[in-house]
């Protein structure tokens, strides 16, 4: 007797499809999900209408006009809307247009690049119009559930579906990474107000990076800990420092402004303005879900 | 939560300004709100009001929150308050006199709604402080006198007499050369070596002092042995004229506020020369041209002071230190990197940072870089600030500009309230915001005033070498040197952020600072933009 199946439609707004390829993933490592759930409607497939469903997913976030269209629709289809990936729940990286005024962005795109002769600004109305902040899912439409990271892992898809299936939120961690981090410190935990390092390094100018050792102590920026955990630390198990894509702490308001206050006791902040793009690692993916989450009006009001 | 509002007209100065009646009005909602001439001549009613009405929290509207702090009759109410119930962090101060009365006495209308403004800023304060912990002390009968001058002696002899156990501490081998009162400090000298309560410590090097009124653990070094010395006070009794370098070092761990002159001042230089905000602390500083008389006079009150102190069988602390939530804390260690006071440490087996409460005096620098918000100050909440911060945005500016001014109470607080005294006239565009130390300054909340409307936000710390929590004003500095590339990058001028160094005494370079600040920013125009 089979049992009924959790109906599930999925979307994907302004993204790169990662989450989606990771949802997939699931496929190899964890079959039992899909032995719960029954995919109605997903840009793979060739549905137009969505159907009415228990589970929307969403991935990425609201850019557009027609972003704006389809979770409009998918609030009125979804019982249940779960926000998946840091592009919906925080902005992400498309997010970080929102540093850029529209016009600059559009000019950049389609006249400045480098490779682009003679281009211009399309104004067909083919192509949805692009808004002017964009947005995390949750800003325009009630979220239900969230997933966070960029991608998250496939196993916290499976843990989210499956908690919903079973009628229970899925729960994340409230500290951050450099809990769920194992490399050691030397420095780090000694009451002495030094910097841990006379300079800073990006990852690439270093011969060699100590595998073992906190990257902050090798004076590599890492975001660990303005960053929420529950990654296990994917990136640093490559030996690459975390960039901060599960968002900040549920305590903290934003990552970038909290990992500057934090960084100036204990990288050299003189040297990290000249070193570092700050803001741009600090704001990589949680810009639209900050305290000032796009650039401020122009003067004189006009956008 | 039942909260009373106190208005004071301050003897007229207030109500020639402000109509207080009408102010009075707008918080008919609250428990009870009551105008008074002068509070401290009416504590018996202000008592009164609260067990009758079963307050829980107060916000007292007049004068300005340092006289609680440093005038004897400020604080014996404040004391009488808490015996009546109410919480420490549940009494909520506006200063409507130097603050506001005073340099806006010309324009009564912003002065009106700037008062209502700071009013709604304390009310919320008392609603969302959580409630300080006391701590009760047994204090120890033994007293650390620091250096052998003259004024140390006197001291010594005085607290012997009393009964009290006195180690006399010096960094050179032998006790100093009394010079010129040699002859006439004979016999205390005598009576202090035939003592069997005294003991010498001397070419000894003061490593570390911590905790608090009635239990301090001095750590003394030489030869490279350490020896803890458990004592219930402290006096020092250090030569201004020889000891520079010995108050640089105290200063370390030591965290009184300092004088322009860069020694640590008194609680008021007339009134109460030898007390410090450390209530175990006595100064009685020798240098210049003070007669022994004037000396010996000090080193009464010191005893007078501390003994009065010590006597009792038991000593209340509040506990306003920063916390941890260790649902939120990581363990990442930026905590124990940032604290001056080696307060931090980390719990290696739960990964979770832990304070220790001897040695945290909730400067809160730790909580502005705490990453993940798991740290805050018991005594200033970060919810609290952002409320704040919003509340003030809602104010009607008259001429259109709004800058939020977020002042040190080691400093900025008090470098206005003398502005006001000396009757110095400022845009009341200011509103002003105390927040402890320019240390406590999230940059978080520098973003959010800009989001809320704010034209600029301006920052009062302590000039360098002068911030009591020793690395405020430099943590502050690295902050906003980083954060700058933040309000660039939301095509916000950096020149809308303005931070000040100070001492208390500077009303004058801050109001002037104020005006070309307002004017600055009328260049740049409205909106945060440009
Ligand atoms: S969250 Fe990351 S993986 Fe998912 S769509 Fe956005 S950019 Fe791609
Ligand atoms: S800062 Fe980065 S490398 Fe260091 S402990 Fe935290 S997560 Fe790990
Ligand atoms: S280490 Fe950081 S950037 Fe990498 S997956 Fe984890 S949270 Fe994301
Ligand atoms: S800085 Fe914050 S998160 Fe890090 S150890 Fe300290 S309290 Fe915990
Ligand atoms: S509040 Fe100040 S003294 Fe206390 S732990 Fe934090 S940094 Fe240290």
């Amino acid at each position: 007797m089979a049992k009924k199946k959790v109906t599930v439609a999925t979307a994907s707004l302004q993204s790169c499809f990662g989450c989606h390829i990771s949802f997939l993933d699931l496929h190899e490592e964890v079959l039992g999900v899909f032995d719960l759930i029954e995919i109605l409607h997903s840009p793979i497939m060739d549905v137009k209408e969505v159907p009415q469903v228990t589970v929307g997913l969403i991935e990425g976030a609201v850019a557009n006009e027609n972003n704006l269209r389809v979770i409009e629709e998918f609030r009125k289809k979804a019982k249940i809307i779960l926000a998946m990936g840091s592009c919906a729940n925080l902005g992400g990286v498309p997010g970080m247009r929102n540093f850029f005024y529209q016009e600059d962005v559009l000019k950049r795109a389609y006249v400045e690049t480098e490779s682009t002769v003679k281009g211009k600004i399309p104004t067909s109305n083919q192509i949805p119009k692009l808004l002017d902040e964009v947005k995390p899912v949750h800003k325009v439409i009630k979220v239900d559930y969230y997933i966070p990271g960029c991608p998250p892992l496939p196993e916290m898809i499976k843990d989210a579906i499956i908690a919903l299936v079973q009628g229970k939120e899925p729960e994340w961690p409230t500290y951050n990474l450099c809990k769920e981090c194992k490399r050691y410190h030397t420095l780090m935990y000694i009451p002495q107000r030094e910097f841990l390092t006379e300079t800073v390094f990006s990852p690439m100018e270093l011969e060699q990076i100590d595998t073992e050792k906190c990257f902050l102590e090798q004076g590599v920026l890492c975001m660990g800990p303005a960053t929420r955990a529950g990654c296990h630390t994917r990136c640093i198990n490559g030996n690459i420092p975390c960039r901060g894509c599960f968002g900040p702490t549920p305590d903290a308001l934003e990552q970038g402004s909290k990992m500057i206050n934090a960084l100036s006791s204990i990288l050299p902040a003189g040297t990290l303005m000249h070193l570092e793009d700050v803001v741009g690692v600090g704001y990589r993916y949680s810009l639209p879900v900050s305290i000032y989450p796009k650039v401020s009006p122009p003067k004189g009001g006009k956008k | 939560m039942n909260i009373g509002l106190f208005i004071s007209r301050a003897n007229g100065a207030i109500s020639q300004v402000i109509d207080l009646n009408d102010l009075a009005k707008e918080y008919r909602n609250l428990s009870v709100v009551k105008i008074y001439d002068n509070f401290f001549k009416a504590s018996r009613d202000l008592i009164y009001q609260t067990r009758l009405n079963q307050l829980e929290g107060v916000v007292l509207a007049g004068d300005s929150k340092m006289f609680y702090q440093t005038n004897r009759s400020g604080s014996y109410l404040i004391r009488l308050f808490e015996n009546a119930g109410i919480n420490l962090n549940k009494i909520g101060f506006v200063n409507l006199k130097e603050q506001v009365a005073f340099p806006h006495r010309k324009e009564r209308k912003s002065a009106y709604k700037k008062a209502k403004a700071l009013i709604n800023v304390a009310l919320e304060k008392v609603k969302l402080s959580p409630l300080i912990e006391v701590l009760s002390v047994a204090p120890r009968r033994q007293i650390a006198i620091l250096g052998t001058t003259v004024s140390g002696l006197l001291a010594a002899q005085r607290l012997l007499e009393k009964g009290y156990k006195v180690f006399l501490i010096d960094r050179g081998e032998k006790i100093r050369d009394l010079k010129e009162a040699k002859e006439k400090v004979l016999p205390t000298l005598s009576y202090i070596d035939g003592h069997k309560k005294v003991e010498y410590r001397l070419g000894v090097k003061v490593t570390d002092v911590s905790g608090y009124a009635g239990d301090y653990t001095i750590v003394l070094e030489k030869e490279g042995k350490q020896e803890e010395l458990l004592v219930g006070g402290i006096i020092l009794a250090l030569d201004t004229d020889e000891d520079a370098s010995w108050f640089e070092e105290l200063h370390q761990f030591m965290h009184l506020q300092m004088s322009d002159d860069g020694f640590f001042s008194p609680l008021d230089a007339e009134t109460l020369p030898v007390q410090t905000i450390d209530e175990g602390i006595c100064l009685v500083f020798q240098g210049g041209s003070q007669s022994l008389r004037e000396l010996a006079l000090r080193a009464d009150s010191a005893a007078l002071s501390l003994g009065n102190l010590l006597d009792h069988n038991e000593i209340i602390h509040e506990v306003t230190i920063s916390r941890v939530d260790e649902k939120v804390c990581g363990g990442c260690g930026v905590c124990v990197k940032t604290c001056m006071f080696k307060a931090s440490s980390i719990d290696l087996v739960e990964k979770h940072s832990h304070i220790d409460p001897r040695r945290c005096i909730g400067c809160g620098n730790c909580v502005a870089a705490c990453p993940t918000g798991a740290r805050d100050l018991l005594s200033f909440p970060s919810e609290f600030i952002f409320k704040a911060i919003d509340i003030l945005s809602q104010y009607e500016s008259p001429n259109g500009i709004k800058v939020l001014t977020l002042v040190c109470d080691g400093c900025g607080y008090e470098a206005l309230d003398y502005a006001g005294k000396m009757g110095l006239e400022y845009s009341p565009s200011i509103l002003p915001l105390e927040v402890h130390c320019a240390g406590r300054i999230d940059t978080q909340f520098i973003l959010y005033a800009f989001v809320r409307g704010f034209d600029g936000v301006m920052i009062c710390e302590c000039v360098e070498g002068r911030c009591r929590n020793l690395v405020g004003n430099i943590d502050l500095d690295r902050r906003a040197n980083l954060f700058r590339d933040v309000l660039r990058s939301r095509q916000i001028n950096p020149e809308r952020l303005r931070i000040l160094g100070l001492t208390p005494c500077e009303g004058v370079t801050c109001v002037n600072v104020v005006a070309e600040f307002i004017n600055e920013l009328k260049k740049l125009g409205g909106e945060s933009s440009g």
